[in-house]
This record gives structure tokens, C-alpha cells and sequence, in this order.
């Protein structure tokens, strides 16, 4: 079940890929790249046309040096830190297996990894409270369904 | 193999050290493990070779591999653990590395990230996810995985 979530949440991917950074948010563990318009919500925090999340493994790199890793970037001051990434446009995507990791690569040699390293969130079989459902990355955003599990047709069913 | 940190002197660059154990970490390759273990750092331990005791209930082989940053074990199709799997689930998943030889060691820079392929199909995936590690002037410099045991010599270690 969890493995369907990472491939719905791939699935999702391809309408983040041409798009524009337009800004960093870093909320504990959990990094935000926000795409496209955003405003704040409720909380201050960001919501976009499109944000892809990370959560606990992940490392930015620029070319051949090391800007950031989950472990041991403060939250405070983070996305300043980070801002640089604002205006980089996402030219491609990699999700890898078994794992799916994902690597975001993003004009003027920018590259986010996601190292997802819970074998839970590897289970096939099936969850009965969806809050057991493990995805170390996800995508929000317009018209993406919170309730991704009801729109998404995995493939072979 | 129970270890803290590996801490390098002063002065000495850790990208320098991350250089060193790519190289030594080939003297893994075709060497069989003999015992797999979560340190009291949490850290995972990897011993390979032959197993002499080291203190009351403690073995190292005689080469060894210790990971202190995120990993995960898997094969092409599936994962087995990882470093966010509870702790006590860890030594069973990881057995199955058991009488089974290293082979190909690569890393991947910049982010010195780690692959060693066993010979029973199983792969250990390294992921340093702090930047401190690559820091070229921190007085007090410590690496996230590294290689050690006898079949190392001091020459080697630099």
C-alpha cells in the first residue's frame, strides 16, 4: 500500500518537471519547494500551484559542493540559506528503485536528493488506518487530491 | 566492531579523509562478513573475516565497516531496512549479509554516498545527509562511515 502511495505521488511529478522554484520553506524535518503562485495559509506557512515535500533523509548539492543535508540544518534561517534556489527552474526528475529516491535537477546544477530509508514505507500489504501510509516525498498542489488514493489508477489494475 | 566517532586531527581536511576510506573501503571486496551490529551510537557495524574477541562478549573481524548517517539495505527489487527501521528489527533484516561476500564498493561524489554489493544480491546504500562532514577547516572533523580492522595498516589509513 505504501509503495502505491510513492507511485501515486510519482505519478504527480510530471506536472512539477518545467516549472519555476518559487520558494523554500523548511518546516523540522520537512523541506518544501514550492512551484508557481503561492500564498500563506492558516499556519503562515506557503501553499503553491505546486510544492513537492521531503521529509527526513535529503541533501542539496550545487555542482560539486555540499549546500545542505537534513542532518544538520537548523530550521532557523534554513530557508535563507536556501533561498538560492528560488527562480531555478526543475529541467528533470529521477525516482529510483527499489528505494524511490528521488532526485530533483534543477537549473545552474542544482540538484535535491531524497534518500527514503524506512523499510515501512516499502509495505505491500495492506494498511487499515491510513495514517500507517509512509511516503518520505509528496507533491501538493492545485488540483492534487488529498485523498490521492481515490483518484489514482495504478497501473495493471 | 563497537566504535564511536572517528574523530581526525586538527587541521586535517575531511574531504581528504572521505578520499582516504573511498580508497580503503575497497579492501572489503571479496571479503565475507562475519557479524552485523547496531553500536551502541546507534551506528552500524559490519565486520568481515575472521572474528577474535575483544573484550567480554565482544568480537571484531578483521576488517570492518562502520556507518554512522542514513543507509538502507536493499536488492534491485526490494528493501529490506534502513536506518529509520526500529532498532531491534535491525540484526535479523541484516544477517542475511552474513557468509556473504563484499564486492564492488563505488562512491558517488560530491556527497560521498556509498554502495557495497554483496555477492548474495544484496546491496548497502550510504547516504551522508550533513554538510559539516565536508567542511575543509573544522577544527574537530568526523566522518560518517569508515573502514578499519588489522588487514589496514596505519600506512594505509594516512
Amino acid at each position: 500500500m505504501t509503495i502505491f502511495a510513492f507511485e501515486a505521488q510519482e505519478s504527480w511529478l510530471q506536472t512539477v518537471a518545467g516549472k519555476v522554484c518559487s520558494a523554500v520553506e523548511v518546516e523540522e524535518a520537512t523541506l518544501h519547494l514550492h512551484f508557481g503562485a503561492t500564498q500563506p495559509d492558516e499556519n503562515a506557512m506557503l501553499t503553491a500551484e505546486r510544492t513537492v515535500s521531503m521529509h527526513g533523509v535529503w541533501r542539496i548539492e550545487r555542482a560539486e559542493e555540499l549546500v545542505a543535508g537534513s542532518g544538520d540544518l537548523e530550521t532557523n534561517g534554513a530557508a535563507s540559506r536556501l533561498a538560492f534556489i528560488t527562480g531555478a527552474t526543475l529541467e528533470r526528475f529521477e525516482v529510483s528503485q527499489p528505494g524511490f529516491d528521488l532526485d530533483l535537477f534543477f537549473s545552474g546544477q542544482v540538484v535535491v536528493r531524497s534518500f527514503p530509508c524506512n523499510a515501512r514505507e516499502y509495505a505491500e500489504d495492506d494498511i487499515e488506518d491510513d495514517t500507517d501510509i509512509t511516503v518520505s516525498w509528496w507533491i501538493d498542489g492545485v488540483g492534487v487530491p488529498d485523498d490521492w488514493e481515490e483518484h489514482y489508477d495504478p497501473p495493471g489494475v | 566492531m563497537a566504535s564511536g566517532f572517528q574523530t581526525i586531527g586538527k587541521n586535517t581536511m575531511t574531504r581528504q579523509a572521505f578520499e582516504a576510506q573511498t580508497r580503503l573501503v575497497q579492501r572489503l571486496t571479496g571479503r565475507t562478513c562475519s557479524q552485523v551490529a547496531i553500536g551502541d551510537n546507534d551506528e552500524l557495524v559490519i565486520d568481515f573475516g575472521e572474528l577474535e574477541q575483544t573484550g567480554p562478549g565482544e568480537f571484531d573481524g578483521e576488517a570492518w565497516l562502520i556507518v554512522e548517517c542514513p543507509w538502507r539495505l536493499e536488492t534491485d527489487t526490494d528493501v529490506l531496512c534502513g536506518w529509520e527501521n526500529e532498532e531491534d528489527e535491525i540484526p535479523e533484516k541484516t544477517s542475511v549479509l552474513i557468509g556473504h561476500q563484499a564486492g564492488e564498493a563505488t562512491v558517488r561524489r560530491p556527497g560521498f554516498d556509498l554502495t557495497l554489493r554483496f555477492a548474495n544480491g544484496y546491496r548497502l546504500r550510504v547516504f551522508p545527509d550533513c554538510v559539516s562532514y565536508y567542511a575543509d577547516d573544522t577544527a574537530s572533523l568526523s566522518i560518517p562511515w569508515y573502514v578499519g580492522g588489522k588487514v589496514i595498516t596505519e600506512a594505509e589509513k594516512g
